[in-house]
């Protein structure tokens, strides 16, 4: 239906017609009638919601945790003997060859030089039975410390080494000279 | 319209029961829906306690609104029910709705463009019959179609249909004999 002058002059004027103001003191009333402040109605399935979301961010945390973590620590007691026993099969098979050279080289042991490898020996020991006994959380200081023991052992070996393996080029030289005498 | 989804967020810190987004949306609706209270019930009083309660049962029906139609639209309905309901209450029932055709207006009158004013007009509203009123503000200034007319009124939609037309050359008559 087409609209008349009038209606058409409604509907193009029609934001004029609400010209109108509520008293302010409407609102105030309104205010005084609804319940104080916010109403913390904890509506049950906001609560399983915000419940969800919790135990889906500790699950995805956990999960990225175990995966950082993996590569560094050990989860299971076969990881752990496995990657132990390469250890030390490396540090025991270095230290042997070592010993062996030194051996080779000098036929009358340093008497001090055995007792500092005694010593490490008894720390060596005791730090294997306190891996067993550790709690799993701790073993990787234990390890790290048997490492260490293996390396101080390697050091020395290899200073006492370098010392001994300077001496024979002298020998050699001293022989060579009553040699040439 | 983008309207909506501006005041989503609004609306839904209205449900959770925040007061300042609640004197939001009373600011950004409270003029207009005024203007439609003091259009449906004539005295400010009466249109100012509307306007009131509305918005109390704007508040806390709110958790009923679903995002079906515009929280504008919403609102608008709420306001003409409870000014309906008052109108009602206040006697002056719809009996005009039914049918006493109004001998006076007969010919198809055109009114003067000098009588056509924003002023002009709604004084003449006022004069009108509540039913009358009312049909003709909710079809041609609040935008419903007869159809949604009727089942705001409960009224047939042909019985919109003509009352709107009569509603709307008793208006013209108003303003052609003066204001």
């Amino acid at each position: 239906m087409k609209k008349d002058k009038l209606e058409q002059f409604i509907t193009n004027n029609r934001k004029s017609f609400d010209q109108a103001m509520p008293d302010p003191a409407i609102w105030v009333k309104i205010d005084q009638q609804l319940p104080k402040q916010e109403v913390k109605i904890f509506p049950i399935r906001r609560f399983l919601g915000i419940a969800a979301s919790v135990c889906l961010l500790v699950g995805i945390g956990i999960a990225i945790g175990l995966h950082l973590a993996s590569p560094k620590t050990v989860n299971s007691l076969a990881d752990i003997s496995q990657e132990y026993e390469q250890v030390e099969a490396y540090y025991t098979n270095k230290v042997n060859y070592k010993v062996a050279q030194l051996a080779k080289l000098n036929k009358n042991a340093n008497p001090l030089l055995q007792k500092d490898l005694e010593e490490l020996d008894q720390w060596l020991e005791h730090l294997h039975k306190e891996l067993s006994e550790v709690p799993k959380s701790n073993r990787e200081k234990v390890i790290n410390a048997i490492i260490k023991n293996y390396k101080t052992k390697l050091d020395v070996l290899e200073t006492v080494l370098d010392g001994v393996q300077d001496q024979p080029s002298k020998t050699e030289v001293s022989k060579q000279k009553s040699l040439t005498i | 319209m983008a309207y909506t989804d501006t005041h989503s967020e609004i609306v839904e810190a209205c449900k959770r029961g925040n007061r300042q987004a609640q004197q939001e949306l009373y600011s950004l609706y409270s003029k207009a829906m005024y203007n439609i209270c003091l259009r449906m019930v004539k005295e400010q009083l009466d249109a100012e306690d509307l306007l009131q309660n509305s918005f109390v049962d704007v508040f806390t029906k709110l958790h009923s609104f679903k995002q079906e139609s515009t929280i504008g639209a919403w609102i608008k309905r709420i306001v003409i029910n409870n000014c309906i309901n008052f109108i009602k209450k206040r006697r002056l029932d719809l009996v005009e709705l039914k049918d006493n055709y109004d001998p006076v207006i007969q010919a198809q009158e055109e009114v003067p463009d000098t009588a056509l004013n924003v002023h002009n007009i709604n004084e003449a509203l006022l004069q009108l019959p509540d039913g009358y009123r009312m049909v003709f503000t909710l079809y041609l200034m609040e935008g419903y179609d007869h159809g949604e007319i009727a089942s705001i009124l409960n009224i047939s939609e042909a019985t919109s249909k003509s009352q709107y037309s009569r509603a709307k050359k008793k208006l013209k008559h108003i303003l052609i004999e003066g204001v």
